[in-house]
């Protein structure tokens, strides 16, 4: 027993000291801070509306006129009652004639009820404290900047100190980070999609907090994907260097990157012509069928080159640059759904295949040769529909089936029900599921 | 079932360390003991005895092994099922809840915390040299969970000692059905071990089920 005592004593001692090793490194002072970071903002931005509703019973024209936070908090703390509010003491907050003119004029001439001092000197203290706050998070992200720069200094270059921050909470440690490949880090921060992605099959994410990096953000929409693919191959490279090395490699990082973007910037919106040939080759009837891809035609919709050349323009998106020729019959399909290639099975366990084959030749089959019935050249470029879950798409079907037989017979198709009238462009006719339909007179 | 009390529809176990609490659960006093409630929200042990499991064997002196200690709810209250006279081996990889199991194994005579990871037992074997494990508990949120269980079940548990293994499907896979993972883990096992039950632990957990079985 003793013995067992003398274990037990030398084993809480060590847990003790690695527990005390694991929290002092930098890593965890700086998810701390990042994660701080983020509550302040919420916290602050919530006070600060509270204090605006507040103030504006008694001067609801200060709050209409002053938009800037900071300007804001410093009048009602530095001036506070609607009669203060003189030219003089506005500008000398502000610094501004102008303005300052502007709001003295509405305090003269103002909606706001009388407040008594009490609840006045309560606002005021609020302010004050929202001031505070606003200085910690100045004081936080200058800390978070420099501890960034100290340990991760070409990570953080690129990155940006906040967005690396938030990186390097969610993946724990240096070390971690690391050894992470770059794929990973492109969508860290976006793990609800990612798992939507793997459940349901929807569309996976192509960037977490990567997407509120500059580059990113000034990247045209059709190539925020693609950047987002090199910003991360980039940062795997910078913090392996951060890591294993001492050297400054991130300028040219930096410059190899923005060349990139340069690059892509220069890019049509859709290439197209690397999916068409396979795609045509193999499964040529099926070309009309297009994936029904949200973002994407909604987009292309939009652009009046692209209105233009609707026509032509289905038998470009047979395939799809991005996930490839469509290689099974997927027509049913609705709602922003993926197409099932191979590797999407592989990945999650062979699940996939089992799961959206049996629909494909279920209802998916049917729906698909109604499709071809209807191939004259005539395009439902469509925006789809998110109907949820794919059962509900085949149960759609066979409803419209029952409720429109004449549609059925003249060709017009069911799988159309989710695309638009022809070029022509009559008013869509809805069906009893609220999907647009060709109209039933034909 | 040792050591484990029913108290209107409540489990409790006997309390180790008189009047003290260990994650704010109801101290209930019957007959004299005092008994602390054992949440079957909280603790997955707890789920499974809810979901019908008859035995848990182990009773005062056992030496139980568990993996994935946490902040150590459940292995308190397998600490109060054992005594003084037996022990438990917590392993854990966090050292944020390992703190907490820290303060726990400094209250409790029983408890040895261990902070390493479990997926390789070679790191703490030195430690466990000399103790035949009777139990071994398992609840760590890893993708390779069967594997971890029977890498360790191999050097430590003995032979007829029993395992209990906490499937954590949404660990494994995020997509596939629960019933089909829980199936695929229990095949695993099922080379060196009498699998004696299978529990899901609905409601008190999510996507979990409990596998408890015997060491060949």
């Amino acid at each position: 027993m003793d013995n067992v005592e003398e274990l037990r004593k030398k084993l809480i001692g060590s847990a003790r000291k690695k527990v005390q090793e694991k929290f002092s490194s930098k890593d965890v002072h700086i998810a701390k801070a990042v994660n701080l970071l983020e509550d302040i903002d919420a916290a602050s931005n919530l006070l600060i509306e509270q204090l605006r509703e507040w103030h504006a019973f008694h001067f609801p024209e200060l709050n209409e006129l002053v938009k800037d936070n900071d300007v804001y908090l410093k009048l009602v703390y530095s001036i506070g009652e609607r009669k203060n509010f003189s030219v003089k003491k506005i500008s000398g907050v502000l610094g501004d004639e102008n303005n300052a003119q502007e709001i003295a004029s509405a305090a003269s001439n103002s909606m706001g009820s009388e407040t008594a001092e009490k609840d006045l000197s309560e606002m005021k203290m609020l302010a004050l404290n929202c001031l505070n706050l606003r200085q910690e998070r100045e004081y936080l992200s200058k800390y978070l900047e420099e501890s960034m720069k100290a340990e991760l200094p070409n990570f953080s270059e690129i990155a940006g100190a906040v967005i690396g921050a938030k990186i390097l909470a969610k993946a724990g440690s240096k070390e971690r980070l690391a050894f992470m490949p770059a794929s990973t880090i492109q969508i860290i921060g976006a793990e609800k999609a990612l798992f939507m992605h793997f459940r349901k099959g929807v569309k996976g994410p192509k960037y977490g907090f990567l997407f509120q990096h500059p580059l990113i953000k000034a990247a045209p929409f059709h190539v925020k994907g693609k950047l987002a693919r090199s910003l991360a191959a980039k940062l795997a490279i910078a913090v392996k260097a951060d890591f294993f090395g001492k050297r400054d490699i991130s300028a040219e990082l930096k410059k190899s990157l923005e060349e990139r973007a340069r690059q892509l910037a220069g890019r049509k919106m859709k290439p197209g012509k690397k999916a068409e040939a396979p795609a045509q080759k193999a499964f040529p009837e099926k070309l009309e069928i297009r994936r029904n891809d949200f973002t994407g035609s909604w987009k292309a919709r939009g652009s009046h080159e692209q209105t233009e050349k609707r026509n032509g323009y289905a038998e470009r998106r047979g395939g799809d640059e991005r996930h490839g020729p469509r290689s099974d019959g997927f027509g049913a399909r609705s709602g922003g759904f993926r197409p099932r290639t191979g590797s999407f099975g592989a990945k999650s366990g062979g699940f996939g295949n089992k799961k959206f084959f049996g629909h494909g030749k279920g209802p998916g089959e049917k729906s698909f040769a109604g499709h071809s019935g209807n191939s004259g050249g005539k395009n439902f470029t469509g925006r789809d529909r998110t109907t949820g879950t794919f059962k509900g798409t085949g149960q759609a079907y066979h409803d419209t089936k029952k409720s429109f037989p004449r549609a059925q017979e003249s060709g017009a198709s069911h799988g159309k029900s989710f695309g638009r009238t022809g070029p022509g462009g009559r008013k869509p006719f809805r069906d009893s599921h609220g999907f647009r339909q060709k109209s039933r007179k034909k | 079932m040792e050591g484990v009390y029913a108290v209107n529809s409540h489990l409790a176990t006997e309390n180790l360390v008189k009047g003290e609490q260990v994650y704010g659960e109801r101290l209930l006093h019957f007959e004299g003991k005092e008994l602390r409630a054992w949440d079957p929200y909280r603790s997955k042990v707890a789920a499974a005895v809810k979901k019908g499991l008859k035995q848990l064997n182990i009773g005062k002196g056992s030496r139980i092994l568990y993996l994935g200690a946490a902040e150590g709810t459940t292995i308190s209250h397998l600490s109060d099922i054992i005594g003084l006279k037996g022990i438990v081996f917590g392993v854990d990889v966090s050292a944020r809840s390992m703190r907490k199991f820290v303060y726990l194994c400094e209250k409790r005579k029983n408890l040895v915390p261990i902070l390493a990871d479990a997926s390789q037992p070679n790191i703490y074997k030195e430690y466990l040299e000399g103790f035949s494990i009777d139990a071994l508990f398992q609840d760590v949120s890893q993708k390779n969970q069967a594997d971890i269980f029977l890498k360790n079940t191999r050097v430590y548990l003995k032979r007829g000692g029993f395992g209990f293994l906490s499937v954590k499907a949404r660990s494994i896979n995020s997509a596939m059905p629960v019933e089909e993972i829980v199936q695929e883990e229990t095949e695993k096992l099922e080379n060196e071990f009498d699998i004696l039950g299978v529990l899901p632990l609905q409601p008190f957990e999510k996507d979990h089920a409990m596998v408890y079985c015997r060491k060949k």
